[in-house]
C-alpha cells in the first residue's frame, strides 16, 4: 500500500507568505475547511532534488499514484532502472495532462527531477517531469 | 476559540494544498488602480472583523478585570517581570504591518517600540529586568530575533537568524538563553555568558514541541508537546551549564487530559499554569528545589471561547493573580451543530438521537436497526444509540495516542463494531465490543501516513473493505489480515459495499467524469473485484450506497440529495432496474452530501484528521429507515428573488487562486435557492440574511455590495480569514 496524498474539493487554503506563516505558526488562521492532509516524505530525501534523464519503459497510471519506471545509463554505461512515484491521476487530468501524453513516451527519453528514497534505493518521489516534446510539468 | 493544535499538521497540508492550486492570475492583476485598492481595503476590512481581538484580563476565578487597549490584530501578549507594563504585537491597519507594543497596564496608554519598517515584529519576551524586549523580525523577508530597549529608544540588535519562521516565547530569569520553536522543533538560544553564544541548540526535535518556558530557578523548562500521541504539557530538566546535554531524567507529563498552550510559571515556581484541551485555564502545583514534582491539575476557571490562539494569544502574570486572553469575535463559516435523525422511507424524521453537537459524523445503523454507531469528530470517539430509547453509549473513546478514530462499521450479528483509527505510530482497524464491554482489538494496521477508512463488513463475516488515495480494499476478518486491492484504476473509487452474498460490490467511481455508482463481481476467496461492470445510478450519486439485507434493493444518495433506490437481483446474473427517488431529503439534508464529495477525490485525509470517506448517512437492511447527520444552522431566512438574482455569476479568486482551491465559484439561482457550483459539485446556500449564506458545512458566503446595491465582492469564510472573490465581468 502507499501512503495517501491530498486530494481536491472546495477549500480554502491560507495563502502562505511569511507573514502569515507567522500568523499561522501562532495559531491566528485556523483552517478549519483546510484538514490536515497527511503526505509523508518520510522514505524520500526531499531536500535534495536529482535529475536523471532516462528511457521510459512503463507507466502505471493508477491511484493512488501514478508510477514510471526509467532506464538511467550512467557514466560507465550501466544501465539502472529506477521507479519514480507522482501523483494521483486525478491532479494530472485536472492540469490537463492525459494518461496518453505520458505513455505515449513510453521508449522515449525522459528527464525526471525527483527527492530519492534515503534507503539508497533506485526509487524517486517525483517533483518535475519533462516529456520528449519539451513540456515540463509537475509530477505531483 | 476552537482547537489550535493541529496547527503544525495545518501547516503541513497547507504547504500539499498549495501545490494543488490552479488557475491563472485574473481579476485584481488586470483591474485598474482604483479598483485594486478598493478591493484591497474592502479584504482589510473583513479581515480585520474576524481577526481583530481584546486584550482582556481575567482573575483566578475567570472574571474579567479589565480590557487593555483598542480592539487590534494582536498577538503574543508578555507582562513586564513588574507586572506594570504588557508587550504584545500588533498589526497595523494601514501598513499591515505587525509591530511590538508596549502598554502602561495602569493608564491602558500604549506606544509602539519598534520601527515597523519590517512586515512582521512579533512574539516579544521581556529581558529579566525589564529594560529589553527580545522578539522576531524579518527585515529584508529573513525571520530571525532581534532585541531593543522596552522604552523603544535606540537600535534593534540582530542576534540569531533562523532558516524558518519561528516564534519566540521565553527568556531565562538568568538572562543567558532564549526560548524559540518553528514548526517542527523546540529551541535554545544561548546569548550570553555562555559558550555556543549565538548558536541554537536544538534540544525537542518534533513531537511539535513549542511554548517553552524556562521555570524562575531555570532549572526546568516547561512546553507543549505530542511526545504522547496528543498535545500535552511537559517539563523537562535543563542544565545551563550543559543546554545541549540529554537530561538523565524526565520528562514529565504535566496535563492529564491534552494541553493547549499558555505555558507560564508562577514567579516563586510553586505554581505552573497552563489552557488545557478542554478549554480550561489551569493550575498545577509544582516543586523545582530538587527533584521535580508535580500536583493532579485542578482548573480554575474556563477560558473564553474565542481567542486568537492558545499560545499567541494568552499570557499569565507572574503572581500568578491575573490571566490574559485575546478574545476574538466568534469564527464566521465555522461547522454547524449536527442533529443524528432516522428518516422513514418517505423522508420524515421518525426520531431524533441525542442532541445537536458539532461533528456528529458517519451515522451507522446496526442490522438489526434498533443501534446507530457515530463518530463525533473532533473527539475521536464512537457512540452507540439506542434508536428506541435515545439512550447513548460510549463505545470507543481516545486513547492518548489517538490522532483520529472513526469509520464503525457493525459486524453481521450486531455485537462487534470495527472502526478505523490513527494513533501515534500506525493507523489501525480495531474491533471491539458493540455495548462498550471489553477491550479493543487491533485487526490489521499500516503506517500512519495510510488511511484505511472503513466501508463495510461483509455479511458472510469474512472480509473487511476500506478506501484509501482513491484505491478500495478488502481485508480478511481472520486468519492471515493481507490487504488486497479490490479496485485500483486511475478513476477515484470510493464507499464499496458488498451485497448480502458477499458476490458483488458496489461502491463510487469518478470514471465518467463524475461520480457514478457501480456494481462489480466480488470474489470472497481473494478479495478482489470481477471484471465486469456495471453503471447503476443514472445522474450521479454521492454515497450511502447500502443494499437491502434481501440483496433485491440498493440505495444510494443522488448528487442534488435525492434517496435512490432501485431493484437489483444478484442471482444467476447481476440485474439492476431503473433508480427511482424515495424521497428528495430537505436542502439541508441533501447538502450533507457536499461532506459525502469532501469526502474524497483521493480518498485522504481531507476533513481533518481523519482520512476522508465520511459516508453522510445509513440505510437499514430493511430499506425502511435512513438515519443522517443532519446540520443545524443558527437561523435561516427568506430573501426576495429579485435580490437573489444580483447574486448569479461567476465569481473568481484574484491573483490566481491562492486560497480557494478550484478558484472559482458559480452562483446561479434554481428556484428559489442560490446555488453554488465548483469543479467539483453543486450546493444549495441557505440563507441567513440578505446578504449572507451558508453552506451546510457551515462554510459562509457573504456578498457586499456598492452604494448602488450591486454587488461587488463575494467573501467566502470557513472558520477563518475570508477570501475574496470578484465578479467576472
Amino acid at each position: 500500500m502507499r501512503e495517501c496524498h491530498g486530494g481536491v474539493g472546495v477549500r480554502l487554503v491560507p495563502r502562505r507568505s511569511l507573514a502569515l506563516a507567522a500568523l499561522l505558526a501562532a495559531g491566528l488562521l485556523l483552517t478549519a475547511g483546510v484538514a490536515q492532509a497527511h503526505h509523508s516524505f518520510a522514505p524520500f530525501d526531499m531536500s535534495r532534488s536529482v535529475s536523471l534523464t532516462g528511457i521510459l519503459t512503463k507507466v502505471d497510471w493508477r491511484n493512488p499514484h501514478i508510477e514510471l519506471w526509467i532506464d538511467v545509463t550512467d557514466e560507465q554505461g550501466r544501465v539502472e532502472a529506477w521507479r519514480m512515484e507522482g501523483g494521483p491521476p486525478e491532479r494530472f487530468k485536472r492540469r490537463g495532462l492525459a494518461r496518453d501524453s505520458v505513455t505515449s513516451a513510453i521508449g522515449q527519453t525522459v528527464t525526471v527531477e525527483a527527492g530519492v528514497a534515503k534507503d539508497g534505493s533506485r526509487h524517486g518521489h517525483m517533483q518535475r517531469i519533462r516529456l520528449p516534446d519539451g513540456t515540463m510539468t509537475p509530477a505531483q | 476559540m476552537t482547537r489550535r493544535d493541529n496547527m503544525t499538521r495545518a501547516g503541513t497540508a497547507i504547504a500539499l494544498a498549495v501545490l494543488l492550486l490552479c488557475g491563472s492570475a485574473r481579476g485584481l492583476g488586470q483591474a485598474p488602480p482604483d479598483a485594486r485598492a478598493a478591493a484591497a481595503a474592502a479584504l482589510a476590512r473583513a479581515n480585520f472583523d474576524v481577526t481583530a481581538g481584546t486584550l482582556t484580563l481575567y482573575d483566578r476565578q475567570g472574571k474579567v478585570v479589565r480590557t487593555i487597549g483598542e480592539r487590534a490584530v494582536a498577538l503574543w501578549p508578555a507582562f513586564s517581570p513588574d507586572g506594570t507594563r504588557l508587550a504584545a504585537s500588533r498589526r497595523d491597519a494601514t501598513t499591515d504591518n505587525t509591530e511590538i507594543w508596549v502598554f502602561d497596564l495602569s493608564t491602558g496608554a500604549g506606544a509602539r517600540i519598534t520601527s515597523g519598517s519590517a512586515r512582521v515584529e512579533t512574539s516579544p519576551v521581556w529581558s529579566p529586568d525589564g529594560s529589553q524586549i527580545a522578539y522576531v523580525s524579518d527585515p529584508g523577508g529573513s525571520p530571525g530575533l532581534y532585541r531593543k530597549a522596552s522604552d523603544g529608544t535606540g537600535s534593534a540588535e540582530l542576534l540569531y537568524e533562523h532558516p524558518d519562521w519561528l516564534n519566540l516565547t521565553d527568556w531565562s530569569r538568568d538572562g543567558r538563553f532564549l526560548t524559540f520553536y518553528d514548526a517542527t522543533s523546540l529551541y535554545l538560544l544561548p546569548i550570553a555568558g555562555v559558550a555556543g553564544e549565538g548558536k541554537a541548540i536544538e534540544v525537542l526535535p518534533g513531537f511539535s514541541a513549542r511554548g517553552g518556558r524556562f521555570s524562575p530557578d531555570g532549572r526546568f523548562l516547561a512546553y507543549l508537546s505530542t511526545q504522547s500521541g496528543r498535545p500535552e504539557i511537559w517539563v523537562r530538566p535543563f542544565d545551563p551549564s550543559a543546554p545541549d546535554a540529554v537530561p538523565a531524567t524526565g520528562p514529565w507529563q504535566i496535563s492529564d487530559r491534552g494541553g493547549a498552550g499558555m505555558i507560564f510559571w508562577r514567579q516563586d515556581g510553586r505554581e505552573l499554569y497552563y489552557l488545557a484541551a478542554d478549554q480550561g485555564a489551569t493550575a498545577v502545583d509544582v516543586r523545582t528545589d530538587s527533584a521535580f514534582t508535580s500536583s493532579k491539575p485542578r482548573r480554575l476557571f474556563e477560558a473564553p471561547e474565542h481567542i486568537s490562539g492558545t499560545i499567541s494569544g494568552t499570557s499569565a502574570s507572574r503572581d500568578g493573580r491575573q490571566f490574559l486572553f485575546n478574545v476574538v469575535p466568534k469564527p464566521r463559516g465555522a461547522p454547524f451543530p449536527w442533529q443524528l435523525a432516522v428518516f422513514d422511507r418517505q423522508g420524515n424524521v421518525v426520531r431524533a438521537l441525542g442532541e445537536p453537537r458539532v461533528g456528529y459524523v458517519e451515522p451507522a445503523l446496526s442490522p438489526d436497526g434498533t443501534r446507530v454507531a457515530a463518530t463525533t469528530y473532533g473527539q475521536s470517539q464512537i457512540e452507540v444509540f439506542d434508536v428506541a430509547t435515545g439512550d447513548r453509549t460510549l463505545v470507543t473513546s481516545s486513547t492518548p495516542s489517538t490522532v483520529y478514530q472513526g469509520a464503525p462499521v457493525w459486524s453481521p450479528d450486531g455485537r462487534q463494531l470495527v472502526s478505523f483509527s490513527r494513533r501515534e505510530q500506525w493507523s489501525g482497524l480495531y474491533r471491539q465490543p458493540s455495548d462498550g464491554s471489553g477491550l479493543e482489538e487491533l485487526l490489521y494496521r499500516q503506517t500512519f501516513e495510510i488511511c484505511l477508512p472503513l466501508t463495510d463488513w461483509s455479511a458472510d463475516g469474512r472480509v473487511l473493505s476500506f478506501g484509501g488515495g482513491g484505491v478500495l480494499w478488502t481485508v480478511p476478518v481472520n486468519g492471515e489480515r493481507e490487504a488486497s486491492e479490490l479496485v485500483r484504476e486511475e478513476f477515484v473509487a470510493l464507499g464499496a459495499r458488498f451485497s448480502p452474498d458477499s458476490q458483488y460490490v458496489a461502491y463510487l467511481s469518478n470514471q465518467s467524469g463524475r461520480y457514478e455508482v457501480y456494481v462489480q463481481p466480488f470474489d470472497p476467496s481473494t478479495g478482489a473485484a470481477g471484471r465486469e461492470k456495471w453503471q447503476v445510478s443514472t445522474d450521479g450519486g454521492l454515497g450511502l450506497i447500502q443494499w437491502r439485507g434481501d440483496g433485491r434493493e440498493l440505495y444510494y444518495l443522488a448528487r442534488d440529495g435525492a434517496v435512490m433506490a432501485l431493484a437489483v437481483s444478484t442471482s444467476p446474473t447481476f440485474q439492476a432496474g431503473r433508480p427511482s427517488m424515495l424521497f428528495r431529503a430537505r436542502a439541508r439534508v441533501g447538502a450533507l452530501l457536499n461532506g459525502a464529495m469532501h469526502h474524497d477525490t483521493t480518498a485522504c485525509g481531507e476533513l481533518g484528521s481523519g482520512c476522508g470517506q465520511r459516508e453522510p448517512g445509513s440505510v437499514s437492511r430493511n430499506g425502511q429507515r435512513f438515519v443522517f447527520a443532519v446540520p443545524q444552522p443558527p437561523r435561516e431566512s427568506t430573501v426576495a428573488r429579485a435580490i437573489l438574482q444580483r447574486y448569479i455569476g461567476t465569481w473568481r479568486q484574484p491573483g490566481g487562486g491562492e486560497r480557494l482551491v478550484g478558484n472559482t465559484v458559480v452562483v446561479t439561482l434554481e428556484g428559489d435557492s442560490l446555488m453554488i457550483q465548483t469543479d467539483e459539485h453543486t450546493e444549495a446556500l441557505f440563507a441567513a440574511s440578505e446578504a449572507t449564506f451558508f453552506l451546510m458545512s457551515g462554510t459562509e458566503f457573504e456578498f457586499v455590495s456598492d452604494e448602488q446595491g450591486d454587488p461587488q465582492y463575494l467573501f467566502v469564510y470557513q472558520g477563518g480569514t475570508p477570501v475574496q472573490l470578484l465578479r467576472e465581468p
